[in-house]
C-alpha cells in the first residue's frame, strides 16, 4: 500500500483529481497546496502527497556533487578545485540524458551539524570498579532502578574501596573507634537502569583533607553502554563514642592516594 | 519538467535514467562508500557498522536492486518497523474478521487482505472470510470504499491502516462531507517517529549492535516534514537522511551516513529533494489535526508505544468510529485496566507460534533467522505478518533475495 508513483495533472475538481499514471487514469484527493494541472505529482495510497518540480529535481541532483566534492576534498584537492571538478561531473553527467542545464548555481547544502547530547563523561583509569546486577528490590513500579538506589549503589563501591584498602566498616570501627559518614552529596541522573541490566560502578577520591574524603563516582549501565548517573559524596572521619569529626588515620591518608585523581 | 530541463526524455522518464538505471554513478557511489566504510572500520575496530532502513520500500530497493552485494560485507543494512500492514495488531484482524461474519461490508487494501490472525482456528483472515461468502471489497482508497458505500448504502467499515502518508486521505475525504455515514472507520492509524524511537532504544538496551545511522522514510517526510527526525542526531547522536525509494537514492543516502559518522557530525539531511521539505506539507498536516489526535497505540509484535498512533476526534469520532459504533472494546495498555478500571482488552503477545516478526521489524533478526523462513511462512501462505505485504520484510527477502542481480523493470514509477 506504501508505493509511490508519479502522475500527471489531467484535471483539477475541488478536493479530487484525475490523474494519469502513464496510461492509466484514475481519480484521487489531493492533499497538498499549490497544485495545477498539468503537474507531475507523487500518489500515494489514492492521494496526492506533493509536487515534483523541476527546481527540486535539479537540488536533488545536486546533492551528488556535494559527496563527490567532499570525496575530492578528502583527496587533497582545495575547496574550490574540488567544487569546480565535482560540479563538472555533475553536469556531465545531466548532459549525457540530454538535459541542457546546470547545477553550478545551486549552492551546497550546509548541514549545521548538531551537537551531540552528553559530552563524554571522564571516568580515570585508576578508579576502583565494581559491576553489579539490578536485583527487583533495586527498582520501582516501572522496573525502572529508583532514584536512590543510585546512591547505594555508589556507596556500596565505596565501602568495597575501603574494605580492599583493610579498611573494612568493622575494621575502622573496633580497631579505630571511627566512622565515615556521609554528610554531602550531590548527583545527576542521566539515564534509566532495568531489572537484570548489569552496571558498573567506577569510584574515585577526589581530594582527601585532614577529616574528610571526596568520593567521586560514575555508574555505567553496562547493558546499553551508557553513562547513567555520576555523583559526588562527602564522608566525615567521626568519633564512634563522642560523634564528632576527628582527623582521618595517616594510614588511610596515605593508601588512597592510590585512587586520587583530581577532576573539574 | 520537460520543456524546463530541455531534455528529450519524458519528465517521468528522466527520473528512472537518473535515479535507477544510472550504472556510472551507481558504481561512483559504490567507490565512495567503501572507501568510507572501510576507514571507519579501521579507525573503531568495530566488526559492523549497521545502517537502519526504516521503511519497508526502502528494504525493498536494497534487496531488489541487490544494493546489499554492492556494498561492503560489514555494513549491516536492516528493515525497520516501516510497514503499516505488518505493525497491525492481531486483535483488530480479529474485529475486522468478526464483523465480516456479521454480514457487514469490510472495505481494505489489498495488502491488509490476507493477514492473519494469531488466534488459532478459521477463518484467520479476511481473505478466508471472503473465500467463505463474506462481504469482503478491495479497493484501492478509501476514496473508492466512500463512493462504493454511498451507492450501496449498506453498513460497511473501512480497515483504516496507514502511517502519516496515508492519514490525510482519510481525513480529506471525511472533512468534504464525502462518506456517508453507514462507513465506518476501523482505526489502526500509526505514527513513525516514536516507532523509530522505540527501535533505537531497543538496541541499547539490549546491548546489542548499536545503529549508526538511518535511511528515514521518504513518504511519510514529505507530509511530516524532515524536521521531525531531528531528535535523533540531537538526542541519539544519529546521522539520518531522508531518502527516495530508487537505488541511487539509497546509495547516496548510505554515503552520506557514513560522511556523517566519519566526521563525527550528525545531522538530518534531506536526500529525497525532490520531493520532501524541511517543513513537510502544511496542508495535509493540518488536516490530520483537524480528524484526528495522537493516541497510546499497539504495535504488533511490540506492543504500546506511547503517543504512536491517531485516533478519530470529536464529532468523526462519534459518527465514524467502528469500534463506538458496534461496541467493541478497544486494545488498552494493562496498567490502564488495572489501574483505571477502564474497559478494554489487553494487548498480548500476538505473533503466531515460532514468528519472528517482532525481532525482524525491528532490525534485530533476519527474515532468514525465521525458523519458519520459507518453510511454514512464504508468500503464497503467509504465517506471520511481515510475510503479508509487500513491503514485508520476510515477502521481500522471500521474493528477491536470490535474485541480487535483477537489473530489469518489474515496478513503474518512482516510488
Ligand atoms: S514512505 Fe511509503 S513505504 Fe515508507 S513508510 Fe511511508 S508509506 Fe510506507
Ligand atoms: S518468515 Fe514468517 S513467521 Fe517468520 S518472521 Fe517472517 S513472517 Fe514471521
Amino acid at each position: 500500500m506504501c508505493w509511490g508513483v508519479p502522475a500527471k495533472i489531467l484535471s483539477l475538481d475541488g478536493p479530487t483529481a484525475l490523474v494519469d499514471f502513464g496510461g492509466v487514469k484514475k481519480e484521487v484527493v489531493v492533499a497538498a497546496s499549490g497544485i495545477s494541472s498539468g503537474d507531475l505529482v507523487m500518489i500515494h495510497a489514492g492521494m496526492i502527497i506533493g509536487k515534483l518540480s523541476p527546481e527540486d529535481f535539479m537540488e536533488n541532483v545536486a546533492l551528488y556533487r556535494d559527496i563527490r566534492t567532499q570525496e575530492l576534498l578528502d583527496a587533497g584537492l582545495d575547496e574550490k578545485a574540488a567544487k569546480e571538478k565535482a560540479t563538472d561531473e555533475t553536469d556531465k553527467l545531466l548532459n549525457s540524458l540530454g538535459v541542457r542545464g546546470s547545477i553550478a548555481s545551486i549552492e551546497p547544502e550546509v548541514a549545521e551539524p548538531m551537537a551531540v547530547a552528553e559530552k563524554e563523561i571522564f571516568i580515570p583509569s585508576n578508579a576502583f570498579k565494581r559491576s553489579y546486577k539490578v536485583s527487583l528490590s533495586d527498582t520501582d513500579y516501572l522496573q525502572v532502578m529508583h532514584y536512590t538506589n543510585y546512591f547505594r549503589f555508589c556507596e556500596r563501591a565505596q565501602q568495597e574501596l575501603l574494605e580492599g584498602l583493610g579498611f573494612s566498616y568493622a575494621a575502622l570501627i573496633h580497631k579505630f573507634g571511627l566512622f565515615v559518614p556521609t554528610v554531602e552529596t550531590s548527583g545527576r541522573i542521566l539515564g534509566p537502569v532495568r531489572l537484570d541490566n548489569m552496571i558498573e560502578v567506577a569510584v574515585w577520591v577526589e581530594e582527601v583533607g585532614r577529616k574528610h574524603i571526596k568520593f567521586r563516582n560514575v555508574i555505567k549501565n553496562l547493558t546499553s553502554g551508557k553513562v547513567v548517573a555520576e555523583c559526588s559524596t562527602v564522608s566525615v572521619c567521626t568519633d564512634t563514642t563522642l560523634m564528632e569529626s576527628m582527623p582521618l588515620p595517616a594510614e588511610l591518608a596515605e593508601k588512597l592516594k592510590r585512587y586520587m585523581v583530581e577532576t573539574d | 519538467m520537460v520543456r524546463y530541463l530541455k531534455s528529450q526524455l519524458d519528465d517521468r522518464e528522466l527520473i528512472r535514467q537518473v535515479f535507477r538505471q544510472n550504472l556510472p554513478l551507481a558504481s561512483k557511489l559504490r567507490d565512495t562508500i567503501w572507501k568510507y566504510a572501510s576507514a571507519i572500520r579501521e579507525r573503531e575496530k568495530c566488526d559492523a557498522i549497521k545502517i537502519m532502513n526504516f521503511c519497508g520500500t526502502h528494504e525493498w530497493t536494497t534487496t531488489y536492486y541487490g544494493l546489499r552485494d554492492l556494498l561492503p560485507p560489514f555494513l549491516d543494512m536492516v528493515a525497520g518497523p516501516g510497514c503499516p500492514v505488518c505493525v497491525v495488531p492481531s486483535y483488530y484482524v480479529d474485529v475486522a474478521v468478526k464483523l465480516a461474519r456479521e454480514g457487514i461490508r469490510i472495505y481494505t487494501y489489498g495488502d491488509s487482505l490476507r493477514l492473519r490472525s494469531a488466534k488459532a482456528g478459521c477463518p484467520a483472515s479476511l481473505q478466508e472470510v471472503k473465500v467463505d461468502g463474506g462481504d469482503v471489497k478491495v479497493v484501492y482508497s478509501f476514496l473508492d470504499a466512500a463512493r462504493d458505500s454511498r451507492e450501496q448504502g449498506k453498513e460497511s467499515v473501512f480497515f483504516g491502516i496507514g502511517f502519516e502518508t496515508t492519514a490525510p486521505s482519510y481525513a480529506l475525504t471525511l472533512t468534504r462531507g464525502m462518506v456517508s455515514e453507514d462507513l465506518k472507520f476501523l482505526n489502526v492509524m500509526r505514527l513513525t517517529p516514536p516507532s523509530m524511537k522505540y527501535t533505537v532504544k531497543i538496541h541499547q538496551e539490549r546491548g546489542l549492535l548499536p545503529i549508526r545511522g538511518v535511511i528515514a522514510p521518504g513518504h511519510v517526510s514529505t507530509i511530516i516534514g524532515a524536521a521531525e527526525w531531528e531528535f535523533l542526531p540531537r538526542v541519539h547522536g544519529l546521522p539520518t537522511v531522508v531518502a527516495g525509494f530508487e537505488p541511487i537514492d539509497v546509495l547516496m543516502a548510505v554515503a552520506q551516513i557514513l560522511l556523517m559518522i566519519k566526521e563525527n557530525r550528525p545531522a538530518v539531511k534531506i536526500e529525497y529533494k525532490r520531493l520532501v521539505k524541511w517543513g513537510g506539507n502544511e496542508y495535509a498536516k493540518k488536516l490530520i489535526d483537524e480528524v484526528f489526535e495522537r493516541a497510546y497505540a499497539a504495535w504488533r509484535g511490540l506492543g504500546f508505544i506511547p503517543r504512536s498512533g491517531l485516533k478519530l476526534k470529536g464529532e468523526f469520532f462519534e459518527k465514524h468510529d467502528a469500534l463506538k459504533h458496534f461496541d467493541v472494546p478497544d486494545l488498552t495498555p494493562k496498567e490502564f485496566i488495572y489501574t483505571h478500571a477502564h474497559h478494554g482488552v489487553p494487548w498480548e503477545h500476538d505473533l503466531p507460534p515460532r514468528c519472528r516478526c517482532g525481532e525482524v521489524i525491528v532490525g534485530i533478526a533476519k527474515p532468514a533467522d525465521c525458523p519458519l523462513f520459507m518453510k511454514g511462512c512464504s508468500p503464497l501462505n503467509p504465517w506471520g505478518p511481515c510475510m503479508v505485504s509487500s513491503e514485508g520484510a520476510c515477502a521481500i527477502w522471500a521474493r528477491y533475495s536470490e535474485m541480487s542481480s535483477v537489473k530489469s523493470e518489474a515496478r513503474s514509477g518512482d516510488g
